[in-house]
């Protein structure tokens, strides 16, 4: 191997080692931007659940002109670009914009606006998807039980628990890697608004290798577990 | 005669502005069973989700007691005074004893009450000792008890019956059916049974009406509608054409 490619690999090596230090001795800044990071998507993808599931559920039950529009730009918000969302929530909060005078920009509830409209669409979506796929006649069986309007909505969301958990996750780690919106509406300011993915752009830039990777490793842990979750509940549900 | 307990008048229901069931009149006297039979597709079904309140009324009135419902008797009250069992199970997450239990634990009534008043129909349909077992792992049969208990442990005043057996194979649909009629004549119960089963009708009611394409052609006892059907397409349909 040429020397040039040795040292490549050995910096890599170094990087690695010095992640993993980082991470198991518990170096404040490092940590620091995982609680973050974990507060803002969480709190982002909650606050979709509240609002989507009842949304969607809404949707799953009415049939009006228009419904197809509605699920239609529910769709495209599957797809929808972070640095999309990050530049029209920009233009929002800018100071003489429609929202300048909440003071949101560079704060994180700017961070959890932005990621919550990126997890909204995917929460209604798989949501509709779940009722739509319970046999029709259910409601009929709980309506015929006496249940309230609300005891129906509760019994058929404990029916949809699995989906529903699929929605969270999916909506979770949709937000808790993307990087545009994050970027744009948090700047990325130390203690505040850094979070996994705009630190490992900006230490992956300055050549900070050892704390990139350590973030790195932190965000595809994460991701590992909500596929380790999701594995776990399927299983779980088929012996139901 | 018993006295009637339900009566719709003229009662009709449109689905995408098509009618599937033509303006019908329709009496459920106490402690009888009444079959509605009829072909695949003849509204048999929606006649019943109809009564059972189940669906949006194009128009007439139906009348529990001599309450109109939606008027002095509110729909939601009136589903927790009937039980209704369909084709399928609709089994809800959970054990036999919670799917059970469950019309009751809507009602608000507490564990201990619910168990004293589960366990014994759970005996008298023979699935106790399937009472904590997961619903997933149930056979067809012993999902429909399990509904059918569903129903019964309710003591509703009106039980509405959507072909239940209809998706069983035979043996153990011909032992489901020979139990039901001891209990609903155990039990005095008044039930609307459909079905498009020549046995379940005779073995289980004692009046029938004929539905087809959306309208009743002929209703009246069982016996006699054998005996005595009106039309040509009243004895096709039960079969008698060639008698």
């Amino acid at each position: 191997m040429a020397p040039d490619a040795w040292s490549y690999w050995a910096e890599i090596g170094d990087g690695f080692v010095g992640a993993v230090r980082l991470l198991i001795t518990g170096d404040n800044e490092t940590w620091g931007i995982i609680r973050q990071s974990l507060l803002i998507s969480v709190t982002a993808t909650l606050v979709s659940m509240v609002l989507g599931v009842p949304l969607g559920a809404w949707l799953a039950s009415v049939r009006f002109r228009g419904r197809g529009v509605l699920l239609a730009i529910c769709n495209t918000g599957f797809g929808l670009p972070p640095v999309v969302v990050g530049l029209i929530l920009s233009i929002l909060l800018l100071r003489h914009g429609p929202l300048g005078s909440l003071n949101l920009r560079f704060t994180p509830s700017a961070m959890i606006i932005g990621q919550f409209i990126l997890s909204l669409p995917i929460v209604i979506n798989l949501t509709v998807v779940a009722l739509e796929q319970l046999d029709p006649k259910l409601r009929l069986q709980i309506r015929a039980l006496g249940a309230t309007r609300r005891q129906t909505l509760w019994l058929l969301a404990r029916e949809i628990r699995l989906p529903l958990l699929v929605a969270y996750m999916a909506g979770f780690g949709a937000v808790v890697s993307e990087v545009g919106a994050s970027q744009m509406l948090g700047g990325n300011l130390p203690g505040s608004t850094r979070v996994l993915t705009t630190a490992i752009v900006m230490e992956t830039g300055m050549g900070h290798y050892d704390r990139a990777m350590a973030l790195g490793i932190v965000l595809l842990l994460l991701v590992a577990l909500v596929v380790g979750l999701l594995t776990w509940a399927q299983q779980r549900d088929g012996h139901r | 005669m018993s006295s009637v307990l339900l009566r719709a008048l003229g009662i009709s229901v449109q689905r995408n502005g098509r009618p599937t069931l033509q303006p019908t009149d329709f009496a459920v006297r106490a402690g009888e069973t009444i079959g509605i039979y009829g072909p695949n597709g003849a509204g048999k079904s929606t006649l019943l989700q109809a009564l059972a309140g189940l669906l949006p009324l194009t128009s007439g009135t139906i009348t529990m007691g001599g309450q109109v419902l939606g008027r002095d008797l509110a729909w939601f009250d009136y589903h927790r005074r009937i039980a209704a069992m369909f084709q399928e199970p609709l089994l809800l997450r959970g054990t036999v004893i919670h799917n059970v239990g469950l019309g009751l634990a809507l009602r608000g009534i507490d564990r201990t009450e619910r168990e004293a008043r589960v366990r014994p129909v759970l005996e008298q349909l023979k699935i106790a000792h399937l009472a904590d077992r997961p619903i997933g792992t149930l056979s067809g049969g012993e999902a429909q008890r399990t509904s059918l208990a569903r129903a019964l442990v309710l003591e509703p005043e009106v039980l509405f019956l959507d072909e239940p057996f209809a998706a069983l194979d035979q043996p153990t649909r011909r032992r489901l059916v020979r139990e039901l009629g001891e209990l609903l004549r155990a039990r005095r119960l008044a039930t609307v049974l459909v079905t498009h089963d020549l046995t379940e009708t005779s073995a289980l009611c004692d009046r029938c009406a004929v539905i087809d394409a959306g309208a009743i052609l002929q209703h009246g006892r069982t016996q006699e509608l054998f005996a005595q059907p009106r039309t040509a397409r009243v004895a096709e349909i039960l079969g008698l054409e060639d008698s």
